[in-house]
């Protein structure tokens, strides 16, 4: 068991982590923002919040990661992101289109940050939802694994 | 009570929905490839007599008639959040089971391990 702590608990793992922790959270919001201008987009920004979990734990193990990392606030957030998905393709119902069609994409100007409408709030939208679900499951699993180690976790 | 509110409710849904599908089934297609200034199919089937003298020939005709359409410079996000954005929503619900069967499946074995350590 001390092994393990010892393993975890490295000081250069959670310096390491703490240092590199801003640019991950930086790159992962990057990538979320700009889905609509560049490559990437919601569902492969939002994978990258693993690795943000998986820095905390390496660095501070379990009980930080989840005292930093709410795994309630992740399942409210994952709800809350579906449901607002479903609300913005529902606006095009409420104007008069089709289920899922773009009604605001005259807004901002093309090329811009915001710009094409309903595609950058969805993408946002959906940039939370895998976010907090990849990080519910990912605390889950590290949740095993401190049980599996003992003591850490509790 | 509560029983008939519900069944009130989802009458109230089920009869929106019909109205909206109603209503969506009579209108104009968002794409149909017709009213485009290329006509793609027959492009499809008549190669040869297509303009080449652009360098990006079926690139241009794409990214013109998305421009057009949704103010988008990305196209494969165009697509999957714009043209297929039902497609997205039926990924994101799959996500959303995936997390709930980990959950139970990892509850469930954490549960047991406490029990038998007890």
């Amino acid at each position: 068991m001390e092994k393990n702590n010892r393993q975890i608990k490295s000081v250069i793992l959670s310096s390491g982590g703490d240092s590199l922790l801003p640019f991950v959270l930086v790159y992962m919001s990057y990538i979320i923002l700009h889905g609509h201008l560049s490559p990437g987009g919601g569902f492969q920004g939002g994978v990258l919040f693993v690795a943000a979990v998986l820095l905390i734990y390496f660095g501070h193990g379990y009980q930080v990661a989840t005292r930093a990392v709410s795994f309630n606030l992740l399942h409210g957030g994952e709800g809350a992101a579906s449901t607002i998905y479903v609300l913005l393709a529902m606006m095009g119902v409420a104007v008069g289109a089709q289920f899922c069609q773009n009604v605001l994409f005259t807004h901002g100007a093309i090329g811009e940050l915001y710009s094409a409408g309903t595609i950058f709030w969805m993408n946002v939208t959906v940039g939370v939802k895998v976010l907090t679900g990849i990080g519910s499951i990912t605390l889950l699993m590290l949740s095993l694994v401190a049980d599996r180690q003992g003591g850490d976790a509790k | 009570m509560k029983k008939y509110l519900t069944y009130v409710s989802l009458a109230v849904i089920l009869v929106a929905g019909l109205m909206a599908a109603a209503r969506m089934a009579a209108m104009p297609r968002t794409y149909e490839g017709q009213n485009a200034t290329v006509p793609v199919a027959q492009l499809q089937q008549n190669p040869e007599s297509y303009d080449d003298s652009t360098a990006d020939g079926a690139a241009a005709v794409i990214v013109q008639q998305n421009l057009a359409k949704s103010h988008e410079v990305n196209d494969v996000t165009s697509i999957v959040f714009d043209f297929r954005g039902y497609d997205t929503m039926g990924e994101a619900f799959i996500l959303i089971t995936a997390v709930a069967g980990a959950a139970v499946i990892l509850f469930t074995r954490r549960k047991e391990g406490e029990d038998g350590k007890e």
